[in-house]
């Protein structure tokens, strides 16, 4: 198991290093620069050339890449060229609160999913079981960014139950969970979804399995039968789901950032993209990156404790 | 501004640690999200009244309002749409200021064929319909443009020369016929900012356009890309929002005075028609003899067409009934701050 964790670890870096290198190259390629932008129409000749040389940018690409490369290696990922602050400082005020919200809405999406999905499995074309189906299918179809807004509009705007905007009061948890609430359930929303789907699918194939009769005909409990010995095989599918789904959470951070007003990294990503702030982007890339590889590193060591068939070598 | 701060942070260091001499000092600072101001205790004016405001960079406008509705923010400024919607709702109202100079222009390329035909850019400042987008963008907040782009309450603004601007469909087919060019116009553009006023206008004014034979597309792009747009030599148009001073200068040597227009200035246009007479405004030796030289340019601005102006808008507010007698300057775009709360001393 832990030549397999090494084994995996060692691939992060070049993982990073592949998806931080295509963001290199796409976002040199969009047109505009970061001089233009933030000097817009007031810049002389000189100054945006004076801007380009400081920052680097008058160098040739591949320069820009190799002095990149060596800086992140020695754990710079460079200052921010809009708002000249270190990248790591920029990310370190946002993080946390991306973070919270992320592992919530996996969290909320993995709790309810899948109880949900054994539900419907255990009453199978039941009226529970339509239940689960439709809702699942419905929180697929709908838009993150429209659930948000129609929470926003009938919880916080007309019942005034939570709060709208912002991320709450830190170190008042009564305020951080109230402000978390209503993101983290749109976030949560089509994670949920087809977490509760393969969490039913899975449960109905393993609850005719073999073992599964011979557990009933031995006397076994249903309630253990159910959420002891076939939960657990069942979520093996269920895992890949999630460990995927996470990715997709975290890119609907940006869209939920905006709609709730929180400050996050998805906020921080696409204002850097606009303002062509190429080394916030290749910071944040690199950040969500490793958050995403991490995960799946987690989900698959989970492989293993859920099913003892499961070696690493 | 400390000048011993400047030299010793450098322009990027300063914008992010400013000393001034002001009422409010920064606390803290999150770019492009949120700003902390507390009052300056060793402010030498009178002790302001707020100890702490607090301002969040909101990107939606109905997010703002229903902010502001909630409790969470004291004031957020909105578009009018949003505004109206608020019009009628309890513990909040609305405030709609006049503001001196915000403004949307259309900068026509005056070199690329057919805009390089004067009467082409006539009629297309007839063809526009500027009561419905009013009405159908800014809920009415906001009036018609000015054919010679000094605004009215500007230095030199002269009525007589420079009239708002009409909407004259037939006028402005009258004209296109005149010019000679066949119709129907075809391949131009006009990049755009890409918020839900400016697609909504852009859309309109690509509406009226083509009613009179001119297909001129409205393309929105976001801000780095437009940046792009602003200056290249190919740009049949754009649309540029700004924000100007009393005086009209900034905004002759921003898009009209080609040889005092900066690198990556607004320069849509390359238009060299009022150049002279900008200089000799400039060197006026009294405010008479300027405003006979703005009257002048007025003329000339509103004869050649390098650019139109489609509309000056109102700024427009959404303020917390906790609030009393929020009064903002006619001077002041809030955007893109909004804010959240404002705690008396």
């Amino acid at each position: 198991m832990l030549t397999y964790m090494l084994r995996r670890s060692s691939l992060i870096i070049p993982t990073i290093w592949a998806v931080v290198s295509i963001v290199f190259v796409v976002v040199h390629l969009v047109p505009g620069n970061p001089a233009q932008v933030l000097l817009g129409p007031f810049a002389t000749a000189a100054r945006e050339a004076a801007m380009n040389k400081a920052w680097g940018l008058d160098n040739p690409l591949y320069v820009q890449y190799f002095d990149y490369l060596r800086n992140i290696a020695s754990g710079n990922l460079g200052v921010s060229l809009l708002s000249g602050r270190s990248a790591v400082s920029e990310l370190a005020a946002v993080f946390p609160d991306s973070l919270w919200l992320g592992l919530s809405a996996i969290a909320l999406a993995t709790t309810i999913g899948i109880p949900l999905g054994v539900f419907a499995a255990m009453f199978q074309d039941s009226w529970i079981d339509h239940v689960a189906l439709v809702a699942s299918l419905l929180l697929i179809s709908t838009p993150d960014f429209f659930l948000g807004i129609v929470l926003l509009l009938v919880f916080s705007g007309t019942l005034g139950w939570l709060p709208s905007i912002g991320a709450g009061t830190m170190g008042d948890p009564i305020s951080v969970l109230s402000h978390l609430a209503l993101p983290a359930i749109a976030l949560s929303a089509g994670l949920l979804a087809y977490v509760t789907r393969m969490t039913r699918t899975s449960m109905i194939g393993v609850l005719r399995e073999d073992f599964v009769r011979t557990a009933q005909s031995k006397g076994v409990s249903r309630r253990s039968i159910i959420w002891k010995h076939s939960l657990r095989n069942a979520l093996i599918p269920v895992l890949s789901i999630v460990g995927v789904g996470a990715g997709q959470v975290l890119g609907g951070t940006v869209v939920i950032e905006t709609v709730f007003a929180r400050a996050g990294v998805g906020t921080l990503l696409v204002n850097a993209i606009t303002g062509r702030d190429y080394v916030m982007v290749q910071a944040c890339v690199i950040l969500i990156a490793t958050v995403f590889v991490l995960i799946n590193l987690a989900v698959d060591l989970l492989y293993a404790m859920l099913d003892p068939r499961i070696e690493y070598v | 501004m400390s000048q011993k701060a400047w030299a010793k942070l450098g322009e990027a260091g300063y914008n992010a640690h400013p000393v001034g001499t002001g009422p409010y000092m920064l606390k803290s600072l999150v770019p492009n999200q949120e700003m902390v101001l507390v009052r300056n205790p060793n402010f030498w004016g009178p002790k302001p009244a707020i100890a702490q405001i607090d301002m969040k960079v909101i990107d939606n406008n109905q997010t703002a309002a229903l902010a502001v509705k909630t409790g969470a923010l004291d004031i957020a400024q909105i578009d009018p749409v949003t505004a109206a919607e608020y019009a009628h709702v309890k513990g909040v109202h609305i405030v709609v200021r006049p503001t001196l100079g915000r403004t949307d222009y259309l900068e026509l390329n005056t070199l690329i064929p057919p805009l390089n035909n004067v009467l082409v850019r006539r009629a297309i400042r007839y063809a526009i319909n500027y009561p419905q987008l009013i009405q159908d963008v800014f809920r009415g907040d906001a009036v018609a443009g000015y054919r010679g782009l000094v605004l009215k309450g500007e230095i030199g603004y002269d009525a007589a020369v420079n009239p708002q601007n009409v909407y004259n469909p037939a006028k402005a087919r009258q004209l296109l016929k005149q010019s000679g060019v066949s119709l129907p116009i075809n391949g131009l553009f006009f990049a755009t900012y890409n918020d839900s006023a400016d697609i909504q206008a852009g859309q309109l004014i690509q509406e009226d356009l083509a009613q009179v034979g001119i297909n001129m597309k409205s393309t929105p792009l976001e801000r780095g890309t437009l940046a792009r747009y602003q200056v290249a030599v190919t740009t049949p148009a754009n649309v540029f929002g700004l924000s100007l001073s009393p005086d009209p200068n900034l905004l002759f040597s921003l898009l009209l005075v080609g040889s005092a227009i900066p690198p990556n200035g607004l320069d849509t246009a390359r238009y060299h028609g009022i150049d002279t007479l900008y200089q000799q405004q400039l060197n006026a030796a009294t405010v008479a003899q300027r405003v006979k030289y703005l009257k002048l340019i007025q003329e000339r601005l509103g004869n050649d067409v390098p650019a139109i102006d489609l509309y000056v808008q109102s700024d427009v507010w959404i303020v917390s009934n906790n609030v009393h007698h929020y009064t903002p300057s006619t001077e002041y775009n809030g955007d893109p701050f909004y804010l959240v709360t404002m705690s008396p001393s």
